[in-house]
């Protein structure tokens, strides 16, 4: 792990973010953005899977402190972090994958970027209500909140990209 | 079997996976009742540190909000005082206690003001974490209010903070009644919707119709009694069982709440001894 230090504050931001504003903006009475998945989308392409699951644990961990059920947010992380490495291949070419890249629009073109961000967010969401609710009585009105939510997470995910990621890059 | 551990050394990942998923479910359902008291006081006292700088903030915002329904209130509470009242032969008060009139003016029930630092709506089991603690007088199982309606009960306390399981919970059951009537309910939550609560054991013959109020009874010694919590929506009779299913929509938006009542009742203990002689 060269550049250790970036992703630190990267973390550190991205959670006290959550924990001071996002957590209370519940957007029409019942939408949460959880923007903290910015962090665990951005890794560098290459950081070892079970180094991502870690992470993923303890991102989710800090998280489920400061908001309710302990485990929650890990567990829903922990999930989406698994997938994480087969998303990134199933959008893109993975034998030119160097080292220190980030899975970033400029990586990625920005139609596989979307999708990549949509698929990772939905699964940690439906991992997220499913556990939350943890009945399948209301099944299809859960379904509707992690869609609805899906939307307005990656939604800010993409400004967050497109205001800190694309300098030095023509559109 | 050799290449199934060829697979694992190559897939050590797997093991990782597995291990994090189960310890993080294990965390969900070892803490999922009663997580805050659980998860333990340390936890809150650190988080309400948290929640109380960032509620300093939010808090501005909302002084003009809170002004009026701190307004509204103090009317309420003047006309209660004893220079209200015709008769004031009654006993010296403490100038500093707020006061219920009962029939025979003793007083049973005073108020710790206390302020919401976290919140929430959008969860099966919505958690509340108040300002208030030991050091205030706050205990586990008084009532706490809100200037409009009920708000929940103390489920924990810490030295300077305090959890509320609030009517927003699957294990809140409130005791209620009809305002302007003697029958008896509980008013429980389904977890839809923030602003919508059921009502269970009111029998058929009760009159009830929508738009009546819904208030607590008193029985529990957590609440005075009459603490308006709910109006009737819609009602049916349908499952057989002899009583209604009554749909209740909340008076207060359990979104907005931030200032808030413990409720301190000076005679639970003695009635509390007297339903445990009865037993």
């Amino acid at each position: 792990m060269n550049k250790i230090y970036p992703h630190i504050i990267r973390f550190a931001i991205v959670v006290i973010l959550q924990i001071l504003i996002f957590n209370n903006i519940r957007l029409f009475g019942y939408y949460n953005p959880y923007i903290y998945l910015i962090f665990l989308l951005s890794l560098p392409v290459h950081t070892k899977n079970w180094l991502l699951l870690v992470l993923g644990f303890i991102t989710g961990f800090t998280i489920d402190v400061f908001s309710g059920v302990l485990g929650l947010h890990a567990a829903a992380c922990v999930l989406a972090c698994a997938t994480r490495p087969f998303l990134i291949k199933l959008f893109h070419n993975v034998k030119e994958i160097k080292q220190g890249v980030y899975p970033e629009i400029s990586w990625f073109d920005i139609k596989s970027f979307v999708l990549y961000t949509l698929l990772f967010v939905f699964i940690h969401h439906l991992a997220l209500f499913f556990l939350d609710v943890f009945t399948l009585q209301h099944f299809f009105r859960t379904l509707f909140l992690v869609i609805i939510n899906t939307l307005i997470t990656s939604s800010f995910v993409m400004i967050d990209q497109f205001i800190f990621h694309t300098r030095g890059k023509k559109p | 079997m050799l290449n199934f551990f060829r697979f694992l050394q190559k897939h050590n990942y797997i093991f990782v996976f597995i291990i994090l998923e189960a310890l993080a479910l294990w965390l969900i359902i070892s803490t999922n009742d009663y997580q805050r008291a659980v998860s333990g006081s340390v936890i809150t006292s650190i988080e309400g540190r948290v929640f109380n700088f960032s509620s300093g903030i939010s808090n501005f915002f909302k002084l003009k909000s809170d002004n009026h329904s701190l307004q509204v209130e103090n009317a309420y509470l003047r006309s209660k005082l004893k220079e209200s009242y015709r008769d004031d032969s009654q006993t010296e008060l403490p100038a500093d206690s707020l006061m219920f009139n009962d029939e025979n003016n003793f007083q049973m029930f005073t108020y710790i003001p206390a302020q919401v630092i976290n919140n929430s709506v959008n969860k099966r089991n919505n958690h509340i974490i108040i300002n208030k603690g030991k050091h205030d007088g706050v205990e586990i199982n008084m009532g706490v209010v809100s200037p409009t309606s009920v708000v929940g009960v103390v489920t924990g306390v810490t030295e300077h903070f305090a959890t509320v399981l609030p009517v927003l919970h699957s294990r809140s059951k409130i005791s209620a009644k009809l305002k302007n009537d003697y029958e008896y309910g509980i008013i429980s939550w389904n977890g839809l919707d923030y602003k919508k609560g059921e009502m269970t054991g009111v029998p058929l013959h009760a009159k009830i119709n929508i738009g009546d109020t819904i208030v607590t009874s008193g029985h529990t010694q957590r609440y005075p009694l009459n603490i308006p919590i709910g109006i009737i929506t819609d009602f049916s009779h349908n499952n057989g069982n002899g009583f209604y299913n009554i749909d209740v929509s909340f008076i207060e938006d359990y979104r907005k709440l931030n200032l808030v009542y413990v409720v301190e009742n000076f005679y639970k203990n003695e009635i509390d001894s007297l339903l445990n002689i009865n037993e």
